[in-house]
């Protein structure tokens, strides 16, 4: 997980920042987290908003899922 | 869930234990297979649309064993629409307890005479022997238990989790991922990722 971090964060050129909006919790050890995300890639400044679905194990993050809420323009942010 | 559907689809009324309801499914199989009542062209899906049918493709495609159809051709007849819903709902960590309910139409006068002449014998006979049989399937030893886990990545329980503590973890997530994103060395980050252990991979994303 931690490759893919740095990874994002070369092609981000460190301007890459995160933001939490809302949390939902169900019934197991997996929590949903609505995040804005925040990069200058090249010149241009983007913006874009993801669910991150996590499975939690003795409090730290065991996997996650990324799901962005507009997967094109997603893609095309980081395909830059 | 899937084991509860699964539990629901396997479930065969007229194996139960009251002889007299066995013979009176008995009764009615023979009814269905003389009058035609059971036949393929009969059931849901053809004379009668399924519930799946009026959802969007993306729900109506079956997808997963939790998408498991219930026996088509014994859950509806010409005689009656009797679409069956069930919820599940939370009872403890150990448990789920299940709610099926048996939404039944007649289709014309004939089959409201029809059931108001069996009337009796559902109630009286049938669907008790029908609850006790299904809850006997629900609750019989290691039924209601969360199986074993199946691979090491399973968690053992599932244990419901405080909002305020998912909160807090995913705020000092963000916060170390921030910090690693604007040039930190990623220590804080790393510590919130579960490590690998013997049969378990690192924390990972997809």
């Amino acid at each position: 997980m931690l490759g893919y971090f740095r990874r994002r964060r070369d092609v981000a050129d460190r301007t890459f920042r995160m933001e939490r909006r809302d949390v939902l919790v169900g019934e197991g050890d997996r929590v949903a987290a609505l995040t804005d995300g925040f990069a200058t890639i090249g010149v241009v400044e983007h913006r874009w908003s993801t669910v991150g679905l996590y499975e939690v194990l003795d409090g730290r993050i065991a996997a996650c899922w990324l799901l962005p809420l507009d997967v094109r323009a997603f893609d095309v942010i980081w395909s830059a | 869930m899937p084991r509860l559907i699964e539990l629901i689809a396997s479930f065969d009324p007229s194996k139960g234990s009251s002889s007299v309801a066995r013979v009176l499914w008995a009764i009615r199989w023979k009814l269905g297979e003389l009058l035609g009542w059971d036949d393929p062209l009969s059931g849901l899906g053809s004379r009668v649309p399924t519930l799946r049918d009026p959802l969007p493709p993306t729900y109506a495609k079956p997808r997963s064993r939790s998408s498991i159809r219930f026996p088509s051709a014994r859950s509806t007849s010409p005689t009656t629409k009797s679409p069956r819903r069930s919820l599940t709902r939370p009872c403890t960590a150990l448990c789920t307890s299940a709610q099926t309910a048996v939404l039944v139409k007649p289709n014309g006068p004939f089959v409201t005479a029809y059931m108001a002449a069996i009337r009796r014998f559902r109630h009286l006979i049938v669907y008790p022997a029908l609850m006790r049989q299904g809850g006997s399937c629900g609750s019989a030893p290691g039924r209601h238990r969360r199986p074993a886990p199946s691979s090491p990545r399973e968690p053992a329980l599932a244990v419901a989790m405080d909002r305020d503590t998912a909160i807090d973890l995913l705020d000092r997530l963000h916060h170390a991922q921030n910090e690693f994103y604007a040039g930190g060395s990623g220590a804080a980050l790393e510590q919130l990722l579960a490590p690998a252990s013997p049969g378990r991979s690192p924390a990972t994303i997809r």
